[in-house]
């Protein structure tokens, strides 16, 4: 049997309940556990008010076919700020292996993402921080819309010096549309440049994006489907700027990841209409 | 009687002469060609190819060329323009000896091109004129004209044999009777032309510049057509009936230099081969041997190495369409399967097959092959010509 790969998988869990929600983390799970080659480690991150009896069974089912998949099974429970980038930031400060990767709870892998990884990583070296996969993006019914993160293998669309799959500096300024959930990051890169900040909305994931690869961290899109992704989903970040981020505020969100970037803190940011 | 055996020793002299010469390897293997002015091509590259594995098997090899010469305005002096085929095919081709035999050519140069019965030519089937020329014989005026040599045709592709041999003649008129080629396929085809010519086969061989890289594949399709009409035919239809592979990025290849193919094949995921008309196909075994997974559209005379081992099939080394709206749905799903890591093992497993084939080491064993063969039923008519002359001589002296 081939060893597990050196990835932790973070799993963010704002809250849990029997009906919706834990069917949908054990697909997400599932979706782990069906690879062709496998993490080392999953770890569920959540607040502590979800602790219950029926989270405390969920654990104790999903444990066995980790197990199986010698895929170790830690928790991670963290009070005050609950948000995605806390949530994240939380995980990778307890991350011991050399890469993590995240999974949004309603998300799933393909099967072939982390063999993928592996072998496009054996590639490349230690040249590369950040290793995104081609997306398939759904809409909450189920229907498939769109390919997410495939721009960057289009000749033209980039800059030509740059090598077809990886995200050009200079294409950020013009297209920031990544779904960086799924992503496999270098826990080292992602400890020394800054995690996630929490206080900027909406534009966090390109804020981070642009400050990395400012950094001259590289980023590689693998050409295979390793993810899906559930757009616009009830309580889901896309739900929140559908309903909530209007034009000024998306505006500023964006102007603010641009000039965040060059800063490796979190300052704090606000929006004032 | 001793004038008749006089003339009989000089007949024996001169063919013992042939056969030391083929034993010492005392002779030249020409190759008649076109300049290609820099741009590749298959059938041109077949005849280097097959001239290097001769030099470096120790023959003396020449490679004949016949292009007028050009003024230097500046100087006034008469050049060859000869690009030949150093940027495409490589520096050891180029340096293979060469000549320029047109009339001007060897007039400025003050060179005689002579020529000797053991010298061996081999004129491509395209070179009707050449064939001609040198078919030996006597004009109107009594004077011998061609040569004596030995002369081999090359036919690599079967639509040229009917596209450039005049109406009404065929290579017997030529005293041509050897025809080396390319498949078992394009041989069988000639004999049926003309039951009389007889046939070798050297596959042509694939370089091995043309290697698997050892990285990933990228995300992109190389696409490789005779016509370039096909391209737009190919290209666009497909990005319209598979709007979500638009992004996928496709290279065309026509014109590169080989190294230049060879790094493009080792990074596309997908190569496009159309050639109707071609008898053999390098550009789909190169894509092949590099790992890239191959769609085409059948040529009209299917190549050997596209049949199964027992022919009653087409094998799984590639993927192949005999219509070019079915082409586009295919490359969709080609494309489908190479993101998500399902292309079918049976197009793995033959494209293996195939792998192992046509090798640098595998030609140069098939040329050294032929090639004796050539000097050996050259010999033996020599030694047969030889006995028939001394029989002859014993009954006169009788």
């Amino acid at each position: 049997m081939k060893n597990n790969i050196d990835v932790t998988v973070l799993l963010p869990i704002h809250k849990f309940d029997n009906e919706t929600i834990k069917p949908m983390i054990l697909d997400s799970v599932n979706s782990v556990v069906d690879q062709k080659v496998y993490p080392k480690e999953l770890k569920l991150i959540f607040p502590l008010e979800v602790m219950d009896e029926d989270f405390n069974s969920f654990i104790e089912e999903i444990k066995k076919p980790l197990t199986d998949k010698k895929i170790i099974l830690t928790l991670c429970s963290n009070e005050g700020e609950t948000d995605f980038c806390s949530q994240i930031n939380k995980g990778v400060s307890e991350v011991k292996t050399k890469w993590f990767s995240i999974l949004e709870f309603d998300d799933v892998y393909t099967n072939i993402m982390f063999d993928n990884f592996n072998k496009y990583q054996k590639d490349n070296g230690e040249d590369i921080g950040i290793y995104l996969s081609i997306n398939m993006l759904y809409d909450k019914e189920g229907k498939f819309l769109s390919f997410n993160n495939e721009i960057v293998h289009s000749f033209g669309f980039q800059d030509i010096e740059i090598d077809l799959g990886f995200i050009g500096n200079d294409s950020l300024s013009v297209y920031s549309e990544y779904q960086m959930t799924g992503g496999i990051f270098q826990t080292k890169l992602y400890n020394e440049h800054g995690g996630l900040k929490p206080s900027i909305k909406v534009t966090f994931w390109n804020e981070f994006l642009l400050r990395m690869i400012g950094k001259g961290v590289k980023a590689f899109v693998i050409p295979k489907i390793g993810y899906k992704h559930i757009l616009g989903r009830e309580d889901s970040i896309s739900d929140y700027i559908y309903k909530n981020v209007d034009v000024d505020e998306m505006n500023f969100w964006v102007k603010t990841a641009k000039s965040e970037s060059f800063c490796k803190v979190d300052r704090d940011i606000k929006y004032n209409k | 009687m001793k004038e008749e055996l006089s003339t009989l020793d000089k007949i024996i002299e001169r063919a013992q002469k042939e056969v030391d010469n083929i034993e010492s390897n005392n002779y030249t293997i020409y190759f008649n060609l076109y300049d290609t002015n820099g741009l590749p091509k298959a059938k041109e590259m077949y005849l280097y190819q097959t001239a290097y594995a001769l030099h470096e098997l120790g023959y003396n090899v020449k490679m004949l060329y016949a292009k007028r010469l050009e003024k230097n305005p500046k100087t006034g002096a008469m050049v060859d323009t000869f690009v030949g085929v150093k940027d495409w095919l490589g520096e050891k081709y180029a340096n293979l000896p060469h000549q320029n035999i047109s009339e001007e050519a060897l007039k400025e140069s003050e060179e005689e091109f002579l020529t000797n019965p053991s010298d061996l030519f081999f004129i491509p089937e395209i070179f009707s004129n050449i064939m001609n020329n040198l078919t030996p014989g006597v004009n109107e005026k009594g004077e011998r004209v061609g040569i004596n040599s030995r002369r081999v045709i090359v036919s690599q592709d079967i639509d040229f044999i009917s596209d450039v041999i005049p109406m009404g003649r065929e290579w017997s008129d030529y005293k041509i009777f050897d025809v080396l080629t390319t498949s078992e396929m394009q041989s069988d085809i000639i004999k049926s032309y003309f039951p009389y010519m007889k046939t070798k086969v050297v596959n042509p061989m694939i370089e091995n510049r043309f290697r698997p890289s050892s990285k990933q594949k990228e995300l992109s399709i190389c696409i490789f057509c005779e016509d370039e009409k096909y391209v737009n035919k190919i290209v666009k239809p497909f990005q319209w009936k598979n709007p979500l592979f638009k992004f996928v990025t496709v290279k065309h290849l026509a014109g590169m230099t080989q190294d230049a193919m060879a790094e493009e094949l080792k990074k596309s995921a997908i190569a496009v081969w159309v050639d109707r008309d071609t008898s053999w196909g390098y550009f789909p075994i190169e894509a092949i041997k590099s790992d890239t997974i191959v769609i085409g559209l059948l040529p009209e005379n299917v190549p050997d190495w596209m049949n199964n081992e027992d022919k009653t099939d087409l094998n799984n080394a590639g993927i192949w369409v005999d219509n070019i709206q079915q082409l586009h749905k295919l490359l969709g799903s080609l494309v489908e399967s190479f993101m998500t890591d399902t292309i079918p093992d049976s197009i793995i497993k033959d494209m293996e097959v195939i792998k192992q084939k046509y090798t640098e080491d595998e030609f140069k064993a098939n040329v050294k092959k032929v090639f004796e063969s050539y000097n050996e039923e050259y010999k033996t008519s020599l030694n047969e010509i030889i006995k028939e002359v001394n029989e002859r001589k014993t009954n006169i002296k009788k």
